[in-house]
């Protein structure tokens, strides 16, 4: 109806300079400009940044207009050092050190088959750094992209969790019951994820793995196999809980669990030009060329 | 209509281009985007009213401002599906959806023939020909000589804004309060479009240009600064500088077409603003997007990045 109105009024103002009048003004561009809708929340004042610290207390959490949790925001991970393995370990020659995010088993040592801790152990010696995806700049993967030392915006529009990595990637979520995985031959980096909500948790379900990815620069071992089920749970307002069980039988002798926290942090996700910018990997492939060259690798 | 002589009741007609509108209620009900001149009679018995109007935002999109011909008449233009596209939440139009074009402006803007690596195509730059200064003409002749060797899109580099929008690849753009995000099958490259009032950022350099946008009427007007001199703007050597300022305009026309619009300045490299001119179509039978990802692909090809066959999907069998 507005439109109609701004049509008419515009028909007289026209009428008026056909009367010798001024010409109007030009009209009708500006009627509905949306104007700041305000910043969210606190814009994540007091939020803790990405790093090691303690657990974060439990207190109110956002809540979207229609009653589930509000899970948006520019956040960073507290896993403690996971891109440099996913267990616990002290810093190493090359290697900073973790304070590990496996949740189960409890001893916290992930439940590698043989042949995978062995390749795990290979993975570390320079002559593989060339192996890694992510020196290639290729995506991380589903998991490892929220634990790599970047942090992410969080989005939840309609139907959907979004999650924009400042690694230039995407996290594409359907919170939808109804929705199917791919079939089975169409396999990607990021996987194809599904959610629903059990509670105020947003449940995530994984697979259509590719398994070209690594876990995180040290070599923790994941394959084609492996599926997952992810646990987003708001804790306080500027805290996630994630928790993410893989079950990968080409890998491990049993599902494994990882946990940590994402973390509310200040300012804006920017751009990350891996690629475009990338002298690292000439360097790589030299160390692993002369690694062949002298037989300690195939 | 208050106001217009009811007796005997006037008739508007108005046409653009090869479209025509008639009625009673309303002086008309739509505009085809690609005309900027329109001419209506007005009949309220006798004698008629005839009126030309030039949309002066004919292609900056809708509602537009209508600037009064010599014949001293105006009015609002709206588009007739208006009422009919979708909406969100808080009255916006919902483009939330997956989306391509279907055209060939990935390999030159304007109306080119076909040459190697390049499909001919219908021009999408308004009034035909891009305003290049001598001296950037010169340099865009000699990209697309060497383009083969040049083009920052075939070393999988970010393709920058506009070029992401028209590329041969479907995207999926998702709506909320304070942002707008659209995700992109090639190589899972995204853009974050702050719609909260916020300022582009000071001093910082992207691939993909620092997007804030806001809403005018229905249309979606995106403000992109902030570009580096590193990307084209297709496979011909169309080019710009880090001076680049990029403004689009997102237009549902209807429910399964955007109509985008772009205007690019940059005074190093054109001797004025220029626009081009595209619709965006839904891709009704996509649910989701799958992954190109260039590099990846590019290596697995060429042996950079070799197989592993105990965590890699088993190949299919001979």
């Amino acid at each position: 109806m507005r439109h109609l109105t701004l049509a008419v009024v515009v028909f007289f103002a026209a009428a008026a300079v056909a009367a010798g009048q001024a010409p109007p003004p030009p009209a009708g561009g500006r009627g509905a400009q949306a104007g700041p809708q305000g910043a969210q929340g606190g814009g994540g004042r007091g939020g803790a940044r990405g790093g090691r610290g303690p657990a974060a207390p439990a207190g109110p959490i956002k809540r979207m207009p229609d009653g589930k949790p509000d899970l948006t925001g520019h956040f960073g991970n507290a896993a403690g050092g996971a891109n440099y393995g996913l267990e616990k370990h002290p810093a190493a020659p090359m290697l900073p050190p973790s304070q590990g995010i496996v949740l189960d088993p409890p001893d916290g040592r992930l439940p590698y088959q043989d042949w995978a801790r062995k390749e795990f152990e290979a993975r570390g010696k320079p002559e593989r750094g060339y192996d890694d995806p992510t020196a290639h700049c290729f995506v991380a993967g589903f998991a490892r992209s929220l634990w790599t030392p970047s942090p992410y915006q969080i989005l939840q529009p309609p139907g959907y969790l979004v999650i924009l990595m400042e690694r230039m990637a995407w996290r594409i979520i359907p919170i939808d019951p109804n929705r199917k995985h791919l079939p089975d031959d169409v396999r990607l980096w990021q996987g194809d994820s599904i959610g629903h909500w059990e509670g105020d948790t947003l449940v995530v379900d994984t697979a259509n793995n590719n398994g070209k990815t690594w876990m995180n620069e040290a070599g923790d071992v994941i394959s084609y196999a492996a599926t997952a089920v992810e646990r987003f749970t708001p804790i306080n307002a500027d805290t996630i809980d994630y928790k993410v069980t893989i079950t990968d039988p080409v890998v491990m002798t049993r599902p494994y669990t990882l946990g940590f926290q994402i973390r509310r942090q200040t300012g804006e996700i920017l751009e990350v030009a891996c690629l475009e910018d990338n002298q690292d990997l000439e360097h790589l492939k030299h160390v692993k060329d002369e690694a062949r060259k002298n037989g300690l690798i195939k | 209509m208050a106001g217009v002589k009811q007796d005997p009741p006037y008739r508007c007609t108005c046409r653009a281009g090869p479209a025509l509108w008639t009625g009673h209620d309303r002086l008309w009900a739509g505009r085809d985007p690609e005309h900027s001149r329109i001419i209506c009679r007005v009949d309220f018995g006798r004698p008629a009213l005839v009126f030309v109007l030039t949309l002066a935002a004919a292609s900056t999109g809708a509602p537009p401002a209508a600037t009064v011909s010599a014949q001293g008449r105006a009015t609002a233009a709206r588009p007739a599906t208006a009422a009919t596209i979708p909406r969100t939440a808080t009255g916006k139009p919902n483009l939330q959806g997956i989306w391509q074009v279907r055209n060939r402006a990935a390999y030159g803007l304007e109306y080119h023939n076909a040459s190697y690596g390049i499909l001919p195509g219908k021009g999408v730059v308004v009034g035909d020909t891009i305003p290049y200064t001598p001296a950037a003409l010169k340099k865009r002749n000699a990209n697309f000589e060497k383009r083969a060797e040049l083009d920052p899109f075939n070393k999988c580099f970010m393709p920058g804004v506009p070029r992401i929008m028209y590329i041969e690849h479907p995207f999926q753009i998702f709506q909320t309060p304070n942002h707008v995000a659209i995700a992109f099958e090639w190589s899972s490259v995204y853009r974050l479009i702050y719609t909260d009032g916020s300022k582009h950022q000071d001093g910082i350099e992207f691939w993909m240009g620092d997007s804030r946008g806001h809403w005018e009427g229905d249309t979606l007007v995106i403000e992109v600064t902030n570009h580096n001199d590193q990307t084209w703007l297709d496979a011909a050597g169309d080019f710009h500088s880090e001076q680049l300022k990029v403004t689009e305009r997102y237009t549902m026309t209807d429910p399964d077409t955007i109509q985008y619009e772009v205007t690019l300045e940059d005074p190093k490299t054109y001797t004025r603003p220029w626009k081009i001119s595209m619709p965006f179509y839904r891709q009704k039978d996509m649910d989701r997007l799958l992954e190109f990802q260039c590099q990846a692909e590019k290596e697995e090809a060429n042996g950079a990045f070799e197989r592993d066959e105990r965590t890699w999907f088993p190949k299919p069998k001979p």
